[in-house]
């Protein structure tokens, strides 16, 4: 090729490299933007509260009396500011433990080797808390209120009697996919044993009691029934 | 579906540009010997853009199932890398294919670096260790200079036979590796609950580093580190006082290397007064800011859309043109509409680093993307700004495009870092919808039981 003939293509695509780098700027802004509404859009529910941690004793610098915490779905709670349940206290561990809902109520599982004392009793394991069940960490105490839904989800807990007398057996599935660790008050620190054979056993995460196939499966047989 | 006809279109689009100034560069080739009117087909270049045209593929659709990368991310670095391949290309055919070996490199470290992102969960007990390794980095090129610096360490060097001189074919600049370390060890000391003791060795780290870099005469990288480090702080602490404190300091240091350091003050004179006539040291008459005075006419003769790629006429009096001058290579090839969609690819990017940052759950990972956003950002914007004479010109190398080992390697690897965060946010979130889906069912399972006992 020659040289007149190559500068005349070089400049005649000049114009081509022009309009394709406003459209790739442009694509690229369209994308970023649509990407971001969908996961706002994706993640908006993640965030509804489904109840409060309330404080009820004990004072800090930067928690008022009586300031209510919003708890969400799942989450972590702490005074690292990162925690989906940001305590503002130096009383609080930087990342105290992780809570979920569950079928059997609000599941707290504190991390780190730390405790957490439930209605007087220090727990290192996972444990369930109910409605107004009284949380503390240090001198703080907090109370746990749970929103109408939830409440109801805590009170499946407790299987009503028929009218026979006898109870109704949990779906088998339902049983599989909420298998959980419950903490009992045999499991406090006080056995120091039992408390490290714990430690070692619990980790930062909690194994979450849902297969999401199982989930799915327990939807559609819940709304076959509904029909 | 909006998002994925989306992506389709972008990587269509990158693919088209890379194949079209792939072709253009095979068809420029090299001059035929004794002809310098024409020009022999360069099947190098076919082969280089077939590559180009596969790694563009492979990182808008297989990194992220394979590694969970970020496809916008992927597909606009792609875009500057490509451009910056075929670009060196058209310098010269070593200096393309020299960039194009690196961008495989540092491809492959990108994955490593990502892959390692999604287990390292703190470096406390390596802190000490990297401290070391960095001051020891900062420390090594103190004992040579190339280019007026202490910055790098040479590697190869060879013997002019004419002269007689010795040049360095082959130098690394460990500065480049330091700033992953200084923002890996910053967002790691800064993430800890007790940030207050933390944040004294992160601000003793950084201290060290800036002051390392004073002492090479790196002044440009010495800038980017000092910044990168202030909003890291900033975006750690939340607090104006510490900002502006560090503004505070950093001017008064930057007027006291200027009353002290006649390189910098030399600079500063440039920049006012580029085009300004001087007595060389051969009694000839130069411009006082020779590089910057060839910088802006290579821009001016770009015009608003280019002379056309590989036409070299218009930048080959302009210094270091494959290296600092890049963006006058771009400007007088492409033109100036090409060269300012080149600064909002970089925008973008830059937009979705903020973004990670955002959706980062762990604090490390939160600020490991804002420092890695920040460092880009910055870099870019130090060389536009020293090309365009918008402030004083430092020898930092333009992201992805400009030529160098040492820059391409941290760049992809900062880029690992960002798709490493990207990963975890994602993994994270999938953790939460799970969660989701867990109350939606505990919900059904709760109606089927009270019906159950109902009935």
């Amino acid at each position: 090729m020659t040289k007149p003939v190559y500068d005349a293509l070089s400049l005649s695509l000049s114009y081509l490299f022009m309009a394709l780098g406003v459209a790739i700027v442009l694509c690229g802004a369209a994308w970023a933007r649509a990407d971001r509404r969908a996961r706002k859009a994706a993640s908006e529910p993640s965030t509804e509260a489904v109840g409060y941690l309330k404080l009820t004793g004990g004072t800090s610098k930067r928690v008022s009396p009586k300031q209510w915490f919003p708890v969400p779905v799942e989450g972590t709670v702490g005074s690292a500011r990162a925690c989906d349940v940001y305590i503002p206290s130096a009383e609080i561990p930087g990342k105290a433990g992780r809570f979920t809902l569950t079928q059997v109520g609000m599941l707290f599982s504190p991390v780190g080797g730390g405790s957490v004392s439930v209605n007087g009793i220090a727990y290192r394991v996972p444990v369930l808390l109910d409605e107004d069940s009284r949380v503390e960490w240090g001198s703080l105490s907090f109370q746990l209120n749970l929103l109408d839904g939830a409440r109801d989800l805590a009170a499946a807990r407790i299987t009503p009697p028929l009218s026979d007398g006898s109870t109704v057996e949990e779906e088998p599935s339902a049983r599989r996919l909420f298998r959980l660790r419950r903490g009992s008050p045999l499991d406090s620190v006080e056995s120091d044993e039992s408390a490290e054979t714990d430690e070692s056993d619990e980790s930062d995460e909690i194994d979450y009691p849902v297969d999401t196939d199982d989930a799915d499966e327990l939807t559609e047989s819940a709304a076959t029934d509904a029909e | 579906m909006a998002r994925w006809d989306l992506r389709q279109r972008l990587v269509m689009l990158v693919m088209l540009f890379t194949f079209a100034l792939g072709m253009l560069a095979m068809l420029h080739g090299a001059p035929v010997s004794g002809a310098s009117t024409m020009y022999t087909a360069d099947f190098t270049a076919l082969l280089i853009t077939i590559g180009l045209l596969a790694m563009i593929f492979i990182g808008a659709y297989l990194f992220p199932k394979w590694i969970g990368a970020d496809p916008l991310l992927m597909t606009m670095m792609n875009f500057l890398c490509s451009l910056g391949v075929l670009v060196q290309y058209s310098i010269s055919r070593g200096s393309g294919l020299y960039h194009a070996l690196w961008y495989a490199i540092g491809s492959i470290l990108m994955v490593v670096v990502s892959l390692a992102v999604r287990r390292v969960k703190t470096l406390r007990r390596w802190w000490p260790h990297l401290a070391i390794l960095a001051a020891m980095l900062l420390i090594a090129p103190l004992f040579n200079t190339v280019n007026g610096a202490h910055a790098h360490i040479p590697i190869q060097r060879v013997t002019d036979a004419v002269t007689g001189r010795s040049i360095i074919t082959l130098s690394i600049q460990p500065s480049e590796g330091v700033k992953i370390l200084l923002i890996i060890l910053l967002a790691d000391m800064l993430s800890g609950h007790s940030w207050r003791p933390d944040s004294v060795w992160a601000m003793g780290f950084a201290v060290m580093c800036v002051g390392l870099l004073i002492a090479e005469d790196d002044l440009g990288t010495c800038v980017l580190y000092a910044m990168t480090a202030l909003l890291m702080f900033f975006a750690a602490t939340g607090s104006f006082t510490l900002l502006f404190t560090g503004v505070a300091g950093g001017a008064g240091s930057a007027w006291l290397v200027y009353q002290n350091t006649g390189k910098f003050r030399t600079r500063v004179e440039q920049w006012l007064n580029p085009f300004m006539r001087v007595m060389d040291d051969k009694g000839g008459v130069g411009l006082k800011g020779y590089q910057i005075a060839e910088s802006l006419m290579a821009l001016a003769a770009g015009g608003v859309h280019g002379l056309g790629y590989g036409i070299r006429d218009t930048f080959r009096w302009v210094p270091e043109y494959s290296n600092d001058f890049v963006f006058s290579v771009v400007c007088s090839q492409f033109g100036a509409v090409f060269a300012l969609a080149v600064l909002a690819v970089y925008v973008v990017i830059l937009f979705r680093g903020m973004r990670i940052a955002q959706r980062a759950r762990r604090r490390f990972h939160a600020l490991l993307a804002i420092g890695v956003t920040a460092l880009i950002g910055f870099q870019t914007f130090v060389i536009v700004g020293g090309v365009v004479n918008m402030f004083p010109l430092t020898g930092v190398t333009m992201p992805f495009i400009s030529q160098g080992g040492s820059s391409m390697l941290s760049c992809m690897m900062l880029m690992g870092i960002l798709n490493g965060v990207y990963a975890c946010a994602d993994q994270d979130e999938q953790d939460a919808r799970a969660i989701l889906g867990q109350y939606s069912a505990v919900r059904s399972t709760f109606i089927w039981t009270t019906r159950e006992v109902g009935g």
